[in-house]
């Protein structure tokens, strides 16, 4: 009988999983359609560095991070990238498939952590269930987001961790602690979560009577975890992105707004104590932090970036909403007796905790891809409100039919939203188009002397040579911030918005013979003289907004007038 | 002292009305210290209806609405501050007067309601006190809000209707229906609330077969006037102005587009997926869990309007740590009556429900003033269960000096602050202008002043002129173009129009931001609280 609910509960999980890998494959490569600026950008300098061996500046296999634009992300998870594109080919679904099912993984740890949790594994399955179906993990999962890899290890490290306080398991809790502090190397924000995750562990050390070894263990790893944040936060690659993003910067507006208030006061005494740093910041602070909290945040529109949000959805299903009120109702509470609490009320503080790195932050807040962690505690949360109903029956209907009556037609709105819409829905916030105009250089370029190409957007000369499957180390050290290059064969991407009116000011000066033939990449808004160029075509974004004009120098028109001011 | 001790109860609740009052009267008429052009149009339309029997537009003794823009401002409220005017005199403290008044009176139903849903006094004090002192609830009740005037009806009409739970006396039913059908005069959400608070009651109670009877028919006479007064025109022009189903919310486009986005592939599942229900549906969703985000709540007051307070919440933060603990299994000694916390409840998730409809000026502050009243109870409860956990010789204290810190912080906001903030939103300088042209309108021939921001009504106001003869005057939007020698303009640059360099022996007033006037000599510079909301004044340079 055991042995029948042990293969029936697996081959369930076994399901879940193969569900999730399907959900954050199927499609992959067109939905949503083309690569990010990101995931360009990570996938080349990955997979530069695996075919060279150093990276486009001439490090060597670096380990630590990435600097693109001063923001020195940790490259580990973007290797995934790179080795995809290895294994599936120079494209879209290469560069994406390793970290989504590396993302699809997270079903397992989360099954075990809500098993320990709840004891139940009916419950367990639900949460796994809800963490392959949520809109949050499968968006972010089929978009390279780093933070999905350090998620799947977050929340392994932590089953782990969690596990070992019983009979003081050593070697859990040092692969725990190890997969915890690993994610110091892949996303930013556990390197606050850390140190305030393990810190009152030690409360849960006792309460187990965990042995000395363990606790000896466990106190070195607090304070190793709170040195490694400390010395990490010092470096320029640990604060970079950090001194870009924080409220803390200039562009959080708290000291103007401070100075505002002060300007209004009569009093130097009363302005200091009202309107002083600690009051600004704190409420800065609170301000964003509460953000986390608001439901439309959850479960509406209001999450940033706008790539990370599927069209017409919210980041977790209303269908979880009654699950959370019933979650405070003395009566449902009292039907969740046999559960570990003190495991469960320390997921509620990690909960409270995991926005907390996002709420440091001001640049594109609230921020999904920093607040990932939270989501996922919050299904758990969810899955005590569905243990404390999963057994009860109203007229022997269970009440759970409900939540799943829900849950289907929220699955099915969502999933014909994100396939049917995705790409449409979020073409402009991800630099759709880029792709189709360097695309048009590839199978152009060698008709023209020289392609000019605009700098509206950064990225393009990756974009470039990516489409090209270009990694030859001789670009070494010819990169420039933002992953700029300034020329790729006869391709110059040139640092004009309108590379159309360069070449016009470059005609007067007769720097440019009028005989070249020049194609150029303009930005929409460039307008070149009429008669000068010869417009070829336009870059659509889907939806049919225009991303680039084309044009090539009309040589006749120049030849003929040549002696006639035509600029 | 003696009695102190031995009511301990009546002078802790008479304590904290004296509290909730000084917060409500200290300074009322000059804090805030711009009177909006609501405020000034409320006070102004109810005096001048009690003076005359007819008002602005010449209708006589409105009973339902004042026509404004089309928004059908429903009149309750003027006829109270019209009275308070006949008080203490024509001025700001006595348009404000009602609803200070009537927020003041809110701690006693509270109080009542705390302590019969946990059959705990300290409870009922400590909801009473959180009303008292919620930045919610003060800015509104010094603000002449008819939702503060109709909140307090509306909860006594509840208190009322539990009482008949108890006695079946069909007398208190009768009470209570009366001041729900009182609030029906004094704001738009109630008219959505009274049909729908008998419901819960008739499965929730055990009640007699008399008892359901009566409020079931209660229930069917509310539903019935409801749907009368939102097939009016009246009731449904508020509404029809701000809900989520006018075309100000966007949600028609957004479907269309969706629709567009689909192609021409599958009309069925196009129409399955992408149909109002599921557009409109949504908004509400949007828009009535607006009113659950902590930002809300704790941080932002609102959408932008005349009630900001820079950097303050609607509920202090510590009011947050009494929500948290509301929640956790802690002081289970707490009894609560079951059938009233369920009760209160559905009375929290019904709360924004009114204003969850609309779509302009959400999330609104004013039009769930109601849920502020309910959700003190709660707090109430969750401030008790923090000051009785034991051992507690931390918690009290702490709480009550981050409360007074909190409180204090408020204060200093919403005096020195607020009114330099909102100078935009509040009028500004308005009444600053009308009294300038009050003491001086008789040296000139004629003044000019920009009519914007219905700066007639406030020299009308200001002046104390009630006339009947003004009724041909007004139109549309309580808009007159001239009294006596002042002529109100459309323009707000009037030293730029050509016209006025004709004049001989006049007075012209520019807004603020207009170019240094060349031809005029300057006169003086007029302004309220925000020094660039300065408004200048020029003579002709002919006499």
């Amino acid at each position: 009988m055991l042995n029948q609910k042990f293969t029936k509960s697996s081959v369930i999980l076994i399901l879940i999983l193969l569900l999730a890998i399907f959900l954050r494959i199927y499609q992959l490569g067109d939905s949503p359609r083309g690569l990010h600026n990101d995931e360009v950008a990570n996938t080349y300098a990955t997979k530069f560095i695996l075919l060279n061996g150093k990276d486009i500046y001439g490090n060597k296999l670096p380990l630590l991070f990435m600097d693109k634009f001063g923001d020195y992300p940790p490259i580990l998870p973007m290797y995934l990238s790179g080795l995809g594109t290895l294994i599936f080919g120079n494209n879209e679904f290469g560069s994406r498939a390793l970290i989504a099912v590396t993302g699809a993984l997270l079903v397992i740890p989360v099954y075990l952590l809500s098993l320990l949790i709840f004891k139940k594994k009916e419950t367990a399955l639900f949460s796994a269930f809800i963490v392959a179906v949520t809109p949050v993990h499968m968006n972010l999962s089929r978009l390279n987001a780093e933070g999905i890899v350090a998620l799947t290890v977050f929340f392994s490290g932590l089953f782990f961790f969690l596990q070992s306080f019983f009979k003081s398991n050593k070697y859990f809790l040092i692969i725990g602690l190890v997969l915890l502090l690993s994610t110091y190397l892949i996303y930013p924000s556990y390197r606050i979560l850390i140190p305030l995750i393990l810190a009152p562990t030690i409360i849960l050390a006792f309460y187990y009577k965990t042995d000395k070894l363990f606790k000896t263990i466990l106190i070195s790893s607090i304070v190793l975890s709170f040195v490694l944040t400390l010395a990490i936060s010092s470096t320029y690659w640990g604060k970079g992105r950090f001194e870009q993003t924080s409220i803390l910067s200039p562009v959080s507006g708290v000291e103007n707004k401070l100075q505002q208030l002060i300007f209004n006061e009569k009093s130097i005494f009363v302005a200091r104590m009202f309107h002083n740093k600690i009051i600004g910041y704190g409420f800065e602070f609170i301000y964003q932090y509460l953000s986390y909290f608001s439901p439309n945040y959850i479960f509406g529109q209001e999450g940033i970036p706008l790539i990370y949000m599927a069209p017409y959805s919210g980041l977790l299903y209303f269908a979880l909403i009654p699950l959370f009120i019933l979650s405070i109702i003395g009566y449902f509470q009292s039907k969740n007796k046999q559960i570990n609490h003190p495991i469960f009320i320390f997921v509620l503080y990690l909960m409270l905790l995991a926005p907390i790195p996002a709420a440091l932050t001001i640049l594109d807040v609230p921020s999904i891809h920093r607040s990932l962690p939270f989501f996922i505690l919050l299904i758990l949360v969810a899955s005590y409100g569905y243990n404390s109903i999963a057994n009860l029956n109203v007229k022997k209907i269970p009440i759970k039919f409900l939540v799943f009556i829900l849950l289907t037609g929220e699955l099915v709105f969502y999933f014909h939203n994100y396939f049917s819409h995705i790409s449409i829905f979020t073409s402009v916030y991800r630099n759709d188009g880029n792709k189709e105009a360097m695309q048009y250089i590839l199978a152009n370029q060698d008709k023209y002397d020289k392609v000019l190409v605009t700098n509206k957007e950064l990225w393009l000369p990756t974009y470039y040579l990516f489409y090209k499957n270009d990694y030859d180390p001789k670009y070494i050290g010819k990169f420039q911030r933002n992953f700029r290059l300034p020329q790729v064969g006869n391709v110059s991407f040139v640092e004009h918005n309108c590379p159309s009116q360069l070449v016009t000011d470059n005609l007067r000066t007769k720097t440019i013979d009028i005989s070249e033939k020049i194609l150029v990449i303009d930005n929409i808004d460039c307008n070149p003289k009429q008669g000068l160029f010869n417009w070829i075509t336009s870059i659509k974004r889907l939806g049919e907004t225009r991303a680039y004009e084309i044009y090539a120098l009309n040589n006749e028109f120049l030849e003929e007038r040549l002696d006639q001011s035509i600029y | 002292m003696n009695l102190i001790k031995k009511y301990p109860y009546h002078a802790g609740l008479l304590l904290v009305f004296l509290i909730g009052a000084f917060l409500r009267f200290n300074k009322l008429g000059s804090l805030p210290f711009e009177p909006h052009e609501d405020e000034i149009l409320v006070g102004y339309v109810g005096r001048y209806i009690l003076e005359n029997g007819k008002d602005i537009y010449g209708n006589p003794w409105p009973l339902l609405y004042f026509n404004k823009f089309g928004d059908y401002y429903i009149i309750g409220s003027m006829y109270l501050s019209g009275l308070a005017t006949y008080v203490f005199g024509v001025n700001e403290f006595a348009v404000r007067f009602p609803a200070a008044f009537l927020g003041s009176l809110v701690v006693f139903p509270i109080a009542v309601l705390g302590y019969w849903l946990t059959n705990n006094k300290l409870v009922g004090i400590l909801s009473a006190f959180s009303i008292a002192i919620m930045p919610w609830h003060i800015i509104l009740s010094r603000s002449s809000a008819e939702g503060i005037i109709g909140s307090t009806i509306f909860i006594t009409a509840i208190v009322l209707l539990l009482i008949y739970i108890k006695t079946g006396r069909i007398r208190d039913l009768m009470l209570a229906a009366f001041l729900v059908l009182m609030s029906y005069w004094i704001y738009h959400p109630f008219r959505i609330y009274a049909p729908l608070i008998f419901i819960p009651i008739i499965f929730l109670f055990k009640l007699s077969n008399k008892q359901i009877k009566a409020l079931a028919l209660t229930s069917v006479i509310f539903f019935a006037l409801t749907f009368y007064i939102s097939t009016t025109a009246w009731g449904a022009g508020r509404l029809k102005q701000t809900s989520i189903f006018s075309d100000l919310s966007g949600v028609n486009i957004k479907v269309q587009q969706q629709i567009y986005n689909s192609g021409n592939s599958n009309t069925q599942i196009t129409r399955l997926f992408h149909n109002k229900a599921i557009g409109y549906g949504r908004e509400f969703i949007t828009q009535y869990l607006s009113y659950f985000s902590p930002l809300f709540l704790f941080i932002r007051t609102g959408v932008e309007s005349r009630y900001d307070v820079p950097d303050q919440g609607l509920l202090y933060l510590t009011f947050l740590t009494a929500f948290i603990a509301l929640i956790l299994p802690i002081d289970r000694k707490l009894q609560f009556e079951k059938k009233y916390l369920y009760y209160f409840v559905f009375l929290i998730l019904l709360a924004p429900l009114p204003a969850a409809f609309t779509y302009y000026g959400s999330p609104n502050l004013h039009r769930t003033v109601f849920f502020a009243v309910i959700l003190s109870i709660f707090i109430g409860i969750g401030l008790f269960k923090l000051v009785s956990i034991r051992p507690n010789k931390f918690i009290t204290p702490v709480l009550s000096a981050i409360l007074i810190a909190e409180l204090i912080y408020f204060w200093r906001q919403y005096s020195v602050q607020s009114d330099i903030y909102l100078g935009a939103r509040r009028n500004d300088g308005q009444r600053e202008i009308v009294k300038y042209l009050i003491q001086n309108h008789e040296k000139f021939d004629a003044i000019y002043v920009p009519g914007y921001g219905n700066l007639a009504l406030y020299y009308l106001f200001f002046s104390k002129d009630f006339d009947k003869k003004y009724i041909s005057d007004f139109y549309n939007d309580a808009l007159i173009d001239q009294i006596g020698n002042v002529k109100f303009e459309k323009e707000v640059c009037l030293t730029v129009l050509e016209s006025m360099d004709t004049k001989v022996n006049s007075l012209i007033i520019n807004k603020p931001k207009c170019e240094i006037a060349q031809n005029f000599v300057k006169v003086a510079e007029i302004s309220g609280r925000d020094p660039i909301f300065k408004s200048v004044v020029y003579r002709t340079d002919k006499l």
